[in-house]
């Protein structure tokens, strides 16, 4: 069984054989929890796993005395500086804990990309694009800010999208 | 070592596409000159005449690389600024290359061969850069077309998650 840390929500595989009666739901969970039934343990499966716990990982972030739960679907883009990750939202920034390469591997899926190396968007907050010379794009997010995209992240861009 | 390995890569790339410019700068240059020369009388072209094109090619081909290298957001009056020096530094430097060496010296008819020579190349630089922001525009335009897709594509997987309808 795996836990996702921050929200507690619990997900299990378990085998059965086909025809097998699936088990008993009726009891009342005290936490969320879900179950994959399979006939065998693959590892589409442990994708599928992993797919249900990254839609439930949140990000601690802290400013100071406070801190927050970060949903990465409200996060306009993760920016590193001086060796220090920050989630910048609407806004409001947040330093939160990891490195982008850690970052950008948990939301690989989540239409997150990486513009630059110290900058990873997410392309769900992305108000417009604008190709420039230099065959650099500009993305403008929903609160005005713009992202530069580097040409070699451009390519990815271009890719991701088509 | 990798901070070095990433500038010396990044300096590569741009070092080849000054080239590929440079190759086309240079192609136009000597081309132009060579049926201008052919039409006025002649139809040879010094090893010197075409060495001095190609290293003013390669030479406007960083000028113009130059200008736009940083990866940095422009305000709209710079990039304008910057575009204009994109066309005018090269064509501005191809006629004092020009002049400076004499490329129409001793040829018949040279002063006239040379104002359509420089008519030409600055058609040609204008017409580059234009064909380029329009190709610019156009990827902005599709970029953003897959960006609305994408958009509404996980708004329906939302809803259908939810088991709520979007209202069209």
């Amino acid at each position: 069984m795996e836990k996702c840390e921050v929200t507690g929500m619990k997900v299990r595989i378990v085998k059965r054989e086909m025809g097998d009666p699936a088990a008993d739901c009726s009891q009342e969970a005290e936490e969320v929890e879900v179950v994959i039934y399979c006939t065998e343990e693959t590892e589409r499966v442990r994708e599928l796993r992993d797919a249900i716990l990254a839609k439930e990982r949140r990000y601690r972030g802290t400013d100071g005395d406070r801190s927050a739960l970060l949903d990465p679907e409200e996060i306009f883009y993760f920016e590193s500086v001086d060796k220090k990750v920050f989630a910048c939202l609407a806004s409001r920034v947040w330093q939160v804990s990891g490195s982008l390469e850690r970052l950008e591997k948990e939301l690989a899926g989540r239409n997150y990309l990486r513009a630059s190396k110290s900058v990873l968007m997410n392309l769900g907050r992305v108000e417009e694009f604008t190709s420039t010379m230099g065959n650099r794009i500009i993305a403008t997010m929903e609160n005005g800010e713009k992202i530069v995209i580097s040409r070699h992240y451009a390519r990815r861009l271009r890719m991701l999208l088509k | 070592m990798n901070r070095w390995r990433d500038r010396w890569t990044e300096w590569f790339k741009h070092e080849l596409d000054a080239e590929i410019m440079a190759c086309m700068h240079g192609f136009v240059m000597v081309f132009l000159y060579l049926m201008e020369k052919f039409i006025a009388g002649s139809d040879m072209i010094g090893f010197l005449c075409a060495l001095e094109m190609g290293i003013l090619a390669y030479g406007a081909a960083w000028i113009q690389k130059l200008l736009f290298i940083r990866d940095r957001i422009y305000g709209k009056w710079e990039y304008r600024l910057r575009l204009l020096g994109w066309i005018f530094f090269p064509y501005g430097l191809t006629v004092l290359t020009g002049q400076v060496f004499g490329w129409f010296e001793g040829i018949p008819h040279g002063a006239a061969v040379g104002v359509v020579f420089y008519a030409v190349m600055a058609a040609y630089y204008i017409l580059f850069a234009f064909l380029i922001e329009r190709f610019y525009m156009r990827e902005s335009r599709r970029l953003n077309e897959l960006l609305r897709e994408l958009k509404a594509e996980e708004k329906k997987r939302k809803a259908s998650l939810t088991g709520k309808e979007e209202a069209e």
